[in-house]
């Protein structure tokens, strides 16, 4: 089938947009308001963009309750800096514990019961628990064009420069990042999931280890 | 452990970055240059940005080859247009085939034995085997920052509007898309991947389905 995706003629119930790019990386997003008070968020929208420097952005949608809009794009505006935790496997109940829509200003992170630990860099905590834990600095906001009847739900890009690195000992096997050994949670369209259960390997033809 | 990322003094044998932001869906980019020569790469720095109106966004790093940038990048800010095309878990060696260091002009789609399909909005074609194409009409490119002693690495963020989607009746069930159906192949680490295997439900605590 084909559908015209400004009229979005598909027939379909729901707008199967967001399951026609699965598997999405989820980023656990920490940040501080002004004030010091923390907040957590899981974005889906949320990937690298460069590997010099590391690079990465995640993307929100419009307002959100009573703030003009997402709690995490404000805080990194005015702060300067946000965390991206790793959604583990064994994490995904409280990672979604914490998308409830809260007044600003709640600790998402108490709210799920998470423990914060320090970063080195910048002032919004982590998630002790998770594997993962990039500190970044915000870099810019760039705000995605409006959809005609939609201004609500003008999209933002927020990039930051990732700067600082926690890894969990345990997930280093042989100087590498072993997957499997916290099998990150994916998000895939609707309100489904998937878990990272298997790995495999494929050289690039132009690699010398191809065969 | 932890490691400055400016400095990348993790120790590691291989920079660990693109294990750390995992799994990475796969854009399988099919672009022409002005002369209709076909181009097809994959890209794992590709995801979604917003959903009113549907935008994806896909990063090139630097130069390539016999070119001042990669081929999608150069055709699509060229032409304003491009293809996304999904890697389903059987379309997999044949995306590896894309990725080969090829000559400006030479068609990876052909390289690769895969069928050239008809777009209805834009001129690239897209992949007859891939059960999902978004066709797309350029945005803007965003430049992002230098990093010193690294200015041929710098990487460049290209959004699109997703304009008309194609999808293949038979991943459709009651409604929705099936992810089991295709099971799209994802980006980790090195030289590994991961194929969607398994699926499964979790409703937002303020759903009010969600018990």
């Amino acid at each position: 089938m084909f559908y015209d995706a400004t009229k979005r003629d598909h027939g379909m119930q729901v707008d199967p947009f967001t399951a026609l790019i699965v598997p999405r990386p989820i980023g656990w997003i920490s940040t501080i308001d002004g004030k010091g008070r923390v907040n957590l968020a899981p974005y889906s929208f949320y990937n690298a963009v460069s590997g010099s420097p590391p690079m990465v952005y995640f993307s929100t949608t419009g307002t959100y309750g009573n703030t003009p809009t997402k709690h995490s794009r404000m805080n990194v505006e005015e702060t300067g800096e946000f965390v991206v935790n790793m959604v583990s496997a064994e994490l995904g109940q409280e990672m979604n514990v914490t998308t409830t829509m809260v007044e600003y200003g709640i600790d998402e992170m108490k709210l799920a019961g998470l423990e914060p630990a320090p970063c080195r860099f910048v002032k919004p905590p982590r998630v002790a628990r998770s594997p993962i834990a990039l500190e970044c600095k915000y870099w810019k906001t760039v705000e995605m064009p409006v959809e005609e009847g939609r201004e609500k739900q003008q999209a933002a890009v927020v990039f930051g420069r990732v700067v600082g690195v926690h890894i969990d000992d345990a997930i280093i096997k042989s100087g590498r990042i072993d997957t499997l050994a916290f099998k990150p949670l994916a998000r895939l369209g609707y309100s489904e999931y998937t878990t990272t259960e298997n790995v495999w390997k494929m050289s690039r033809p132009d690699d010398s280890r191809y065969q | 452990m932890f490691y400055d990322a400016a400095k990348r003094d993790h120790g590691l044998p291989q920079d660990p970055l693109k294990a750390l932001i995992v799994p990475r869906p796969i854009g399988w980019i099919s672009t022409i240059d002005s002369q209709g020569r076909v181009n097809l790469a994959p890209y794992s720095f590709y995801n979604g940005v917003g959903e009113f109106p549907p935008m994806v966004y896909f990063a090139i790093t630097g130069t390539y080859g016999d070119t001042p940038t990669k081929h999608s990048r150069m055709n699509a800010e060229e032409t304003g247009e491009f293809v996304v095309n999904v890697v389903a878990g059987t379309l997999s060696e044949k995306m590896n085939v894309t990725t080969a260091m090829v000559a400006y002009g030479v068609d990876e789609m052909k390289l690769a034995g895969l069928t050239p399909a008809p777009c209805r909005f834009v001129k690239p074609p897209r992949v007859a085997e891939s059960p999902v194409a978004l066709e797309c009409r350029y945005w803007k490119t965003v430049e992002l920052p230098v990093e010193p002693g690294h200015e041929a690495k710098r990487g460049s963020v290209v959004f699109g509007q997703v304009v008309g989607v194609h999808i293949d009746d038979s991943i459709l069930k009651d409604g929705r898309v099936d992810a089991l159906a295709f099971k799209p192949v994802a980006r980790l680490g090195y030289s590994e991947y991961t194929t969607t295997d398994n699926v499964w439900r979790m409703r937002r605590p303020d759903d009010p389905r969600y018990q």
